[in-house]
């Protein structure tokens, strides 16, 4: 049997499919084919399950140890790794438990994961300086609303009709299942890196929608106009200057 | 195939692996060994906390890449943005060493993220040193290939293990990396003399050792050992390498340690007994 053929038979083997490997692996000793196999199968499951954990610490722990390895297997079969770096596993995760959990009681998860995900995406993205300020004092008032900016490539911006901060932070470290009043309404939340890691705080539906217009490379006048929107009172000056202060715009782009 | 002088020259003493949880430890409280080598898909990010941290223990000791994720040994194509992050990587850190394993590890797309062990045959060889020529011409420099553990053999092998190592040595012009704890784990498990296999390597091509701890589980009647990374060192395995030792002379040793991860403290312990190994 060629390599190629060998390989696609075994990987079908550890992924619990119907595959014929007959009189490819050696017997020896007291251990059968089938046993040798489940070894490397279970090690397949195993090592998703563990990287998907670290992924994702907290659906984990909203799940449950076993509901978790359950969804887990699932997930893995329906999205399988396509990469040697197990970091790439976890992108289709949101998208998959929304699919999953529909509108039922656990479809917050899939937003818990979104945020998750953020966060992870966030620790791994680019290092970037920041945007001076004397840049914004030199120019002239009329052409602040035309200016568009790069943000940070550490920025992630989530949004979900559940409090979906609050549940993320009521379950940081290991314990049990915490209370988590889901009909609180939506929460809005900047992911950001502060030092060399990621931070997590809660935006306004203003702030939000301002800094969601400038990731999409809106300039700021409609950055404010999106912001106006969603909040009638959102205040414009102290928004920039936070985001400034906060690391959030790299340069104006030209 | 160009051999670039880099990373200085490899470390004398015993280093440990680098692991998140160890991160700010070992900058803040930096541990009495002599490099570290880490793991090189944990740091493919384009930026942020785990590259930085790396960045900084490279100021100040010997750093080997080792890789688990290339999957040389498999007949579908080389991903060719891995090589590109670990060629991005190894231009970040200069790294002593860089590492790979003699395994495959995906098929139609399908990735398995183990080191699943080679079919022993003039066809998987051919591949298998044809890859390992792309890895060091991305990388401009030789590479060492270490060998994994394995819980099955496939039939039809036209080489013995070690035989296999020696054939990939001569044909792709590769170095290796001697993982004792494996040689004893496959020797328990497919019935072959630990001694043998050393006798059948190249000894000027061993350039790195691997130390770390395995588990016994029983299947039926039959123990069956597994490579698990969890547990400090057995004594078969120090009294191989102790003979390792002397067959090879005192190439740069390292303990890996990847579950149950303990204290910083007890893998310098680890680290300090190898460097006692005459």
């Amino acid at each position: 049997m060629r390599l190629s053929e060998l390989q696609r038979r075994f990987v079908a083997g550890l992924y619990g499919e119907p595959t014929d490997l007959a009189g490819t692996i050696r017997i020896d000793g007291g251990i059968g084919a089938d046993e040798r196999l489940a070894i490397y199968r279970g090690n397949l499951q195993a090592g998703f399950e563990k990287a998907l954990r670290l992924e994702f610490p907290v659906v984990a722990t909203l799940c449950g140890a076993e509901f978790f390895m359950v969804l887990s297997r699932e997930f893995q079969r329906a999205h399988p790794s396509g990469s040697g770096d197990l970091h790439h596993i976890g992108g289709p995760f949101p998208g998959y438990l929304r699919d999953r959990f529909g509108g039922g009681e656990h479809a917050y998860f899939a937003d818990v994961a979104a945020l998750e995900w953020a966060r992870e995406e966030s620790a791994r993205a680019a290092d970037s300086g920041t945007l001076d300020v004397g840049v914004l004092r030199d120019v002239a008032p009329d052409d602040l609303p035309a200016l568009r900016f790069a943000l940070h490539p550490a920025v992630r911006l989530v949004a979900s009709r559940w409090p979906v901060f609050t549940a993320w932070e009521a379950h940081q470290g290991p314990g049990e299942v915490r209370h988590v009043d889901l009909g609180a309404g939506p929460e809005y939340v900047l992911v950001r890196r502060a030092g060399s890691g990621p931070a997590l705080e809660r935006l306004t539906a203003g702030e939000f929608g301002f800094l969601a217009a400038l990731a999409d490379g809106g300039t700021l006048g409609a950055a404010f106009d999106a912001a106006i929107a969603a909040e009638p009172g959102f205040a414009v000056t102290p928004s920039l200057q936070r985001c400034v202060v906060r690391g959030i715009l790299c340069r104006v782009l030209r | 195939m160009t051999t670039s002088a880099s990373g200085g020259a490899p470390p004398v003493r015993a280093g440990i692996g680098l692991r998140a949880p160890h991160h700010r430890e070992v900058l803040e409280q930096p541990p009495d060994v002599g490099w570290l080598e880490a793991h090189s898909e944990n740091y493919f990010a384009d930026g942020g906390g785990a590259l930085a941290t790396l960045q900084r223990v490279r100021e100040r000791w010997p750093v080997a890449l080792h890789g688990v994720g290339l999957a040389l040994g498999s007949a579908d194509a080389l991903d060719r943005e891995h090589l590109r992050r670990l060629a991005r990587l190894v231009a970040r850190i200069d790294p002593w060493a860089v590492s790979e394993h003699v395994c495959w590890g995906h098929a139609g797309g399908r990735h398995t993220n183990d080191l699943l062990p080679m079919p022993r045959t003039q066809e998987s060889l051919r591949l298998l040193a044809a890859r390992v020529g792309e890895m060091q011409d991305a990388l401009g420099r030789q590479v060492l290939l270490e060998n994994v553990s394995s819980y099955l053999e496939f039939e039809n092998a036209g080489f013995t293990e070690a035989g296999y190592l020696a054939a990939l040595v001569a044909e792709s012009g590769c170095a290796l990396l001697l993982d004792v704890n494996n040689v004893y784990v496959n020797a328990c498990n497919h019935g072959f003399d630990a001694e043998g296999y050393f006798a059948e390597l190249p000894v000027a091509a061993v350039r790195e050792i691997h130390l770390a701890g395995h588990e016994v589980t029983r299947i039926g009647a039959q123990d069956i050992r597994i490579d698990t990374h969890d547990r400090t060192i057995c004594d078969e395995v120090w009294a191989l390498y102790a003979s390792a030792r002397r067959r090879f002379g005192r190439v740069p040793t390292l303990i890996e340690w990847d579950a149950a991860l303990p204290p910083l403290g007890t893998l310098v312990a680890e680290a300090r007994r190898a460097d006692a190994v005459e």
